[in-house]
């Protein structure tokens, strides 16, 4: 598998949001899939010939929380192994405890982080993730 | 009389005979006339009379002189002196009459002192009688007197327990033991109906169950019936939940030990507030604002998000104005973000709902991390500053994510409000059962007018204001209520340099305490900057 950029699914419902994400990404030299809702991103993954190396995921989706989403990665070996990062307005134990427990590789609020933070926290799971499989 | 008869018929006698003897006696024997003989009869007759009549007198004289004496005698004993002489002289009628008087004084002076007895035994009876007398006059006051105080006790009762029963609020008093004496109404209400002494069925314990706030049992012994009992002082303000069968009741207790004279306790107050609906608004309005700031952090990421692209130049570079405009908007976003931060932790503290998870803790650590993060903040003010952690300090079992927040916010508070080249200390020791951090600094002081203020929500101290236009007046509130929720304490001194003296340098030292069986740990459902 040669390929040029690592490619990131944005999950996020807000649009302003979405878009600040995806230009980020774009000007950080990745691709971005961005999605506006967890029914297109799972469209969308159950459609692309090549699973994206990463997904940024809001946990408060209109259609559906972080919760039944990492629910349906499960449901697909494939999906599985994509290295996920919750970004969140709220980050309550509970909640985090539950998606850490679900595989998401981290969970963090959305306000506390520079995006360029954020951006090398992806990349850092992304080559975790390639380490791996190599 | 016997006697007087005696000498006149003596004297007599003598007369008739001395004068017919001298008569016969002359004529014969003197040869003298019968007329001498006459003569001189009739002067020795006249001699003779007269020594009879001096006699007569003399033996008269005695007599009325005796009877004189028995009668002055007889009218001292009438006076009532029963103690004049009384002697029986000769053995004659005056001897007779005496003897008679001495009886009669004796028996006078019998029948006075019986008699003066009698009058003493009479005067202390009517004494006695008249003193009866008034006590039952005061008796009958006093029975008067206590029948209207009753009446008046009794209405004041009536009163009283009209104003009891009809409180807002639960009230009972109780034996020591927990038997109640007085429930008003809302105190059955609250507890049930076998607190009610009229009909309290000997159980001496509430009918409804009892839990504490976060709903664990309630032991009888930690109530504050049985503190107040235990330790002698008022138990204030303990909150707990009654468990009624349709609803659960939160209710704000304080028990008031009640002492006689000897400090012996004799019952309990206890009076008991519902404050369901308070917590409920409570409740609603901490949810409110939880809700509220969740919300804007969208917004607020949008923000930062893209004025940090602008900044970074992936919309193209900007000019020297629009990079400073975008960096204010950067500034004033960090702030906005930090306010609604501090926001959510006071309503995740004040909603109780927070997560106490006390580990082992190295405060030496702690503080020296934060130290770490707080470098540049320090390095750009030009500040010294000195931690010292008494040494051989155990670990203590505190929230360390609770802790930090206390240390970081009182540095925070040091850097930023003292002048560039300040001096700040951080002193942690033990005293007893507790540890005691200090931080304090040489800076601006807070003034004496608003030291009482300080820890009110949104307060910030007038002198800084203009220095320091950030600031949230929250980090003060926070800390202390985290630090109070740990059983601890926190307090100050300060000075401003108007109001600084030689002894009480300008600046200001806090001080925190943390006992050192540290924090029980609390399940719950938010923890801080989450």
């Amino acid at each position: 598998m040669s390929k040029k950029y690592p490619t990131i699914m944005v999950v996020e419902d807000e649009n302003l949001l979405l878009q600040a994400i995806t230009k980020k990404i774009k000007v950080s030299n990745m691709d971005v899939l961005s999605c506006a809702s967890g029914q297109q991103a799972i469209d969308y993954l159950n459609n692309i010939e090549e699973l994206p190396d990463a997904i940024w995921l809001d946990y408060y989706l209109k259609d559906m929380n972080g919760l039944a989403f990492m629910q349906k990665l499960k449901e697909n070996p494939k999906w599985e192994k994509i290295p996920v990062l919750v970004v969140s307005n709220s980050a309550s134990p509970d909640k985090v405890n539950t998606m850490l427990g679900l595989g998401a590789k981290k969970y963090i609020l959305k306000a506390e982080y520079r995006l360029d933070q954020i951006i090398d926290l992806i990349k850092k799971f992304i080559e975790d993730t390639q380490e791996v499989s190599n | 009389m016997q006697l007087r008869t005696k000498i006149y018929f003596t004297t007599a006698a003598i007369t008739l005979i001395v004068s017919g003897v001298g008569f016969w006696g002359y004529t014969a024997l003197l040869k003298v006339s019968f007329a001498e003989a006459f003569l001189i009869n009739l002067v020795i007759f006249a001699v003779i009379l007269s020594v009879l009549m001096l006699i007569s007198v003399y033996f008269t004289n005695y007599s009325v002189r005796r009877i004189n004496k028995l009668d002055q005698i007889a009218k001292s004993v009438v006076a009532g002196d029963f103690n004049q002489p009384l002697q029986v002289e000769g053995q004659d009628e005056i001897a007779d009459l005496t003897k008679t008087m001495i009886i009669m004084v004796e028996k006078a002076k019998e029948a006075v002192e019986s008699k003066k007895v009698l009058e003493k035994v009479y005067a202390e009876l009517r004494e006695k009688m008249q003193e009866m007398q008034l006590n039952k006059l005061a008796m009958i006051n006093l029975m008067e007197d206590m029948h209207e105080e009753e009446v008046a006790i009794s209405e004041q009762k009536k009163i009283l327990d009209s104003v009891i029963n009809h409180m807002p609020i639960g009230v009972a008093l109780t034996n020591p033991n927990g038997t109640p004496i007085l429930v008003n109404a809302i105190g059955v209400m609250l507890l049930g109906t076998r607190m009610d002494p009229v009909i309290n069925d000997g159980q001496n314990k509430p009918l409804y169950p009892i839990t504490r706030i976060d709903g664990t049992p309630y032991p009888a012994e930690e109530m504050p019936i049985a503190i107040a009992v235990r330790e002698g002082k008022p138990v204030t303000k303990t909150d707990m939940i009654i468990i009624h069968p349709e609803k659960n009741i939160i209710v704000r207790s304080t028990a008031v030990p009640i002492k006689n004279q000897d400090m012996q306790i004799l019952s309990v107050l206890s009076v008991m507030e519902d404050i369901t609906k308070e917590r409920e608004i409570d409740r609603m309005k901490t949810e409110f604002i939880s809700l509220a700031s969740h919300q804007l952090r969208t917004p607020l990421s949008a923000i930062r998000w893209f004025s940090e692209m602008l900044l970074d130049g992936d919309a193209g570079e900007l000019n020297p104005e629009q990079k400073e405009f975008t960096e204010n908007i950067s500034i004033s976003t960090a702030h906005m973000i930090e306010l609604v931060n501090s926001l959510l932790n006071i309503s995740r503290i004040e909603s109780g709902r927070i997560v106490i998870d006390p580990k082992p803790t190295d405060l030496k650590e702690l503080v020296e991390a934060i130290v770490k993060e707080l470098e540049l903040k320090i390095k750009e003010k030009e500040h010294t500053l000195l931690v010292s952690v008494a040494s051989g300090l155990e670990q203590i079992n505190i929230d360390p994510k609770l802790i930090r927040q206390v240390y970081l916010n009182l540095l925070t508070n040091a850097i930023k409000y003292t002048p560039k080249g300040g001096e700040i200390i951080v002193m942690i020791s033990r005293k007893d059962n507790l540890i005691i951090s200090q931080v304090s600094d040489n800076g601006y002081g807070i003034p004496r007018k608003d030291q009482s203020k300080l820890f009110q929500k949104f307060f910030r101290a007038d002198n800084v204001i203009k220095i320091e236009t950030d600031g949230t007046g929250l980090g003060l509130y926070l800390i202390k209520a985290i630090i109070e929720s740990s059983k601890g304490k926190i307090w100050f001194e300060s000075h401003t340099k108007e109001e600084s003296t030689e002894s009480q340098k300008q600046g200001t030292t806090f001080w925190f305490s943390l006992p050192t069986s540290g924090m029980e740990a609390k399940k719950g459902e938010v923890t801080l900057d989450a």
